[in-house]
């Protein structure tokens, strides 16, 4: 299973938001859960994050990198791919430099909550 | 909209080598990048203007449909007012000749042509553009923005590609 995030959406980025989530799904199919998470809860303005859950999907051969970077350049937003499986990531920075940035090892069971 | 711009023989720039010939301009590229809403995909537009061997210089405008070269459409038109793409290929085949340009499409002409007259001057002795833009930075003849796609210009001479300049 892989998890897809973009980050950082401001505020009132609500129609980003859901081009983001009618890009994703019209690309990758219907996705198992999309989660809209606020970075504070408690803050109504706060900037959020959007992940899209697949289970079908998985880090090694995904198809659709370059999909992903686009749209992360074009709305300067930050997308990682995160598999829940062998808990390897890759991240784009639509800031640094033009390549897919590979980590393995990480744990991030808040994509899952 | 990104810029791509190579010098021949690692000019400066500065207007240098506006005395000089048709070779001097190695390659000129631009490329915008457009969200289609109703569509839900990019299109990515570049033109490349390059030395052509011959004592001449062509240009391509490409429009291509989506972000995975692998499976994009891409059109081609082959001079700068151009009303029509020439060539529609997909997977490197030929599968359409002769395609207008739409309104948009025509929009996107316009905005080349005005972005490419802050770069480049057309010589109509030399029947030719050189470079002629004192305000960037040419190191070593070479200039390029951040987010320029290499990749797909690389993918391009795969597809079309009538320039003696490889990647």
């Amino acid at each position: 299973m892989i998890t897809i995030d973009f980050n950082t959406f401001w505020s009132e980025q609500n129609l980003l938001k859901e081009t983001c989530i009618d890009f994703i799904q019209n690309i990758l199919g219907p996705s198992d859960r999309v989660t809209i998470k606020k970075d504070d809860e408690s803050d109504s303005e706060s900037s959020f994050s959007v992940y899209f859950n697949y289970s079908q999907y998985q880090l090694k051969g995904f198809g659709f990198f370059d999909e992903l970077m686009d749209f992360a350049i074009h709305n300067e937003l930050y997308v990682i791919v995160y598999d829940h499986d062998t808990k390897s990531r890759k991240g784009y920075w639509y800031d640094e430099d033009d390549e897919w940035v590979e980590l393995e090892n990480v744990e991030m069971a808040n994509y899952t909550k | 909209m990104n810029y791509l711009i190579q010098l021949a023989n690692n000019e400066t720039g500065g207007g240098s080598v506006l005395n000089s010939s048709v070779r001097s301009l190695r390659i000129f590229s631009s490329h915008k990048c457009i969200y289609d809403v109703e569509a839900k995909m990019f299109i990515h537009f570049l033109v490349v203007i390059s030395y052509s061997g011959g004592g001449c210089q062509d240009e391509c405008l490409y429009k291509i449909y989506g972000s995975n070269l692998e499976k994009s459409t891409i059109q081609i038109s082959t001079s700068a007012g151009d009303s029509f793409f020439h060539y529609t290929f997909r997977n490197q085949n030929i599968v359409q000749l002769e395609t207008e340009l739409n309104h948009f499409d025509k929009q996107i002409q316009g905005e080349f042509l005005e972005s490419i007259s802050k770069y480049l001057l057309y010589d109509d002795e030399l029947d030719c553009f050189l470079f002629n833009n004192t305000s960037i930075n040419i190191t070593n003849g070479f200039f390029v923005t951040d987010k320029f796609p290499l990749k797909t210009l690389k993918y391009l001479k795969n597809v079309y590609w009538p320039f003696s300049t490889h990647w």
